[in-house]
């Protein structure tokens, strides 16, 4: 009887110390998403990727709208529009279109990702040197 | 000793309904258009099938449901890089869930299927990280996390009452 009531403490036990580590996880992952969401406005350098290698690089704010077709390793291409300062994936010959329905990436803040053709586009804010020399002066003097 | 075989071929034809089950759900899932745009992120109905053969079979027979179900997917529709993914993300689900059923002792599924989604998004991100090799993409990790355990929670209770109404005639 005794040794019934201590198992069924210790299942109680072992469910509640994995929800509360799954609970965790979730807070923690909300709040990193408000964080990004946060951080969305300086997002201005697109940098395209295919088959994980760096292909071009584009400062969204100095650019002027055009289109750009990539060819995958796989013989499929993809389409890329740059309008009004913001990237997205125009077209593309991969299966279910995901990277397409992705949108705009100003909008999204997340990376486009065509999965099947291995093309990536990823936005950041610009890495200024000049900004971090700057703030490093400000210190030493 | 007849019966004992008749068992055997009656539990086979079972799992092969699974697995057929399990595949047509997945099947169904790709036709539906993906309500949130983001590569990764869907509902993983076909893993209901794969839990419920899981608490009710155990891990041996959930492995042999999954495995039907990724050679077919694969054979059907895939490349080998989307069997890849699948297979990645399946078996550390399966994983996962496999220890946490016997962890909760078969209790609070849907704790376990959660954590099962959170694999399996991990599995299919480790993939997606190798093939594009970008480090932007680890942006996703946190909205993959917030999908796995939603979609997680909602199949296990899925399974959960689908456990309850099944009846223990077609397992015995
Ligand atoms: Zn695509």
């Amino acid at each position: 009887m005794d040794n019934k009531e201590n198992t069924k403490i210790s299942e109680n036990k072992r469910i509640f110390i994995v929800s509360a580590i799954l609970a965790l996880m979730l807070v923690a992952s909300i709040v990193a998403v408000l964080v990004l969401q946060a951080s969305k406005n300086n997002a201005s350098i697109a940098i395209i990727y295919v088959d994980g290698e760096k292909y071009t690089e584009i400062n969204l704010e100095e650019s002027e709208d055009m289109t750009l077709t990539i060819t995958a390793s796989n013989g499929s291409h993809n389409t890329i529009e740059i309008k009004d300062h913001n990237i997205r994936m125009q077209s593309a010959e991969c299966k279910n279109n995901l990277c397409v329905n992705q949108g705009w990436a100003k909008d999204t803040l997340l990376p486009i990702v065509c999965l099947p053709n291995n093309v990536v586009i990823t936005i950041s804010g610009p890495t200024n040197n000049d900004k971090e020399d700057n703030s490093y002066d400000a210190i030493t003097y | 000793m007849q019966s004992h075989t008749d068992s055997r071929i009656k539990q086979l034809a079972i799992l092969a309904m699974f697995a057929a089950l399990s595949f047509g759900i997945y099947a169904l899932e790709t036709l539906i258009p993906n309500p949130i745009p983001i590569p990764g992120i869907k509902l993983g109905l076909s893993n209901i099938i794969i839990l419920i053969v899981l608490y009710r079979y155990g891990f041996k027979e959930a492995s042999l449901v999954l495995t039907v179900r990724l050679l077919l997917s694969c054979l059907l529709f895939g490349t080998l890089l989307s069997l890849l993914y699948s297979a990645v993300g399946g078996c550390l689900c399966l994983v996962i869930e496999g220890i946490l059923n016997r962890f909760l002792k078969g209790k609070a599924i849907f704790v376990a299927s959660a954590f099962g989604a959170l694999a399996h998004n991990a599995g299919q991100f480790l993939v997606a990280l190798l093939v594009t090799r970008s480090l932007g993409v680890l942006v996703y990790i946190p909205y993959l996390a917030i999908a796995g355990i939603i979609t997680g929670f909602l199949t296990g209770l899925c399974a959960f009452f689908v456990l309850k109404k099944l009846p223990k005639s077609i397992s015995s």
